[in-house]
């Protein structure tokens, strides 16, 4: 895959020529974009080749070109749980769902559930705006089949791939439990949470966290089966409760996780692969904590997003996707 | 070739919180969740069984990953 910031002008070129496409960009600049076989989602932050960096103007285009075919379909509402439907025989599907949207928690809570998600690899992110916007202008999916703009629903781009072309989608997650802290739990999923189990106690959560001075710039960690599942801390209320930028899973253990230290230098030393040709997706926190503007995370680049998609919702993670030849694959 | 259904494998990686970080992620994503099902309803533990399987008999490229159970 190639991925590359270009002007609108050139990305236009690129679509008018039949390229099949994932792109990010302001919602001024996918405005632009004639119809053809992509998906869109909004952010003007980027990793790019030279760094971290906000871009209003340009977009960042992946284009996969191992593709023979492409079709665009916005799911919502009671469609949502469909979203495998439509697919290739051998391919694999992008996602793109609005951040705040209802698309967004009832997939962050139902996702794992809908059926045939695990039969071919789903990548994507939450599309977002700038941080100085939130509550002015809303996040959108652009469906590049009818050029609309949407703020509801998952624009899923369902790829064909070619004979032999295999998808490997992997993620990479700097945080680990801290298994000496304290181990973590809820009676019922969700977003947010006033109390909490907290080593077989029930406590209200919003006060254990500032009583116990817990950086809330780290998530909570969850381990799926050596799979490391962060939940991020959006905010913190002695009223309100806790709220997070994922679900949390009711029965899941979870310990706050370990500081990594220096992100943008502990990426770099555990980051490995061909980064350069895979399409990534980072989270906004990680640039924010991680201190990104300006800095790169490796090979890898890729738009900065409101949360992250492999299979299931993900937060501060990287999310990574390669397409490559079945004979690359097996020798790998 | 996936396993018959009253293979003692089944039960085991469904019952147990064995790492599984040699697997794809989605087996380990979708191993997690019928585990958690399973915990909270003993009696489903058939039913996942039959979902973890299916899943399996559809999907050639996770079924490298049963090695680990």
């Amino acid at each position: 895959m190639k991925n590359t910031m270009m002007s609108v002008a050139e990305a236009a070129e690129k679509i008018e020529a039949g390229a099949v496409l994932l792109l990010a960009g302001s919602e001024e600049a996918l405005g632009q974009l004639p119809k053809g076989k992509w998906i869109g989602g909004t952010s003007v932050y980027f990793v790019t080749e030279t760094g971290g960096r906000v871009d209003r103007e340009n977009v960042f285009v992946t284009e996969i070109e191992r593709a023979t075919d492409a079709r665009a379909v916005v799911y919502e509402g009671e469609d949502l749980p469909n979203l495998t439907m439509n697919r290739f025989d051998n391919g694999l599907s992008m996602i793109l769902i609005p951040a705040f949207s209802k698309a967004h928690s009832e997939f962050a809570i139902k996702g794992a559930e809908f059926p045939g998600l695990f039969d071919q690899p789903l990548m994507g992110w939450i599309t977002g705006v700038h941080l100085e916007e939130i509550g002015v202008k809303t996040p959108k999916v652009f469906d590049g089949a009818t050029g609309q703009a949407h703020e509801e629903g998952a624009a899923v781009l369902h790829v064909a791939l070619n004979d032999g072309a295999v998808a490997d989608l992997d993620i990479l997650n700097l945080f680990e439990q801290d298994v000496a802290a304290d181990k973590i739990s809820f009676s019922e999923d969700g977003f947010g949470a006033k109390t909490a189990m907290v080593n077989g106690e029930e406590v209200d959560f919003a006060a254990y966290l500032t009583e116990t001075g817990v950086d809330t710039q780290l998530p909570l960690v969850a381990n799926y089966a050596g799979m490391m599942v962060n939940v991020s801390f959006q905010s913190v209320d002695a009223d309100k409760g806790v709220a997070f930028y994922a679900p949390v899973v009711a029965g899941a253990e979870y310990h706050i996780a370990k500081p990594t230290g220096d992100y943008a230098a502990t990426f770099a030393a555990r980051a490995t692969g061909e980064g350069a040709s895979e399409l990534s997706c980072n989270c906004i926190l990680n640039y924010l904590y991680g201190e990104l503007e300006g800095k790169k995370t490796g090979n890898f680049t890729g738009p900065v997003t409101f949360g992250e998609i492999a299979y299931i919702l993900l937060n501060q993670t990287m999310v990574r996707l390669h397409v490559k030849a079945a004979e690359q694959a097996a020798v790998a | 070739m996936v396993p018959a259904a009253n293979d003692p494998r089944w039960q085991r990686v469904l019952t147990s919180d064995s790492d599984l970080s040699a697997a794809s992620l989605a087996t380990k994503i979708l191993v997690t969740r019928l585990r958690r099902e399973a915990r909270s309803d003993p009696s489903s533990i058939s039913g996942k069984i039959s979902e973890l399987r299916a899943y399996f008999e559809k999907n050639a490229f996770a079924q490298a990953d049963i090695a680990g159970f």
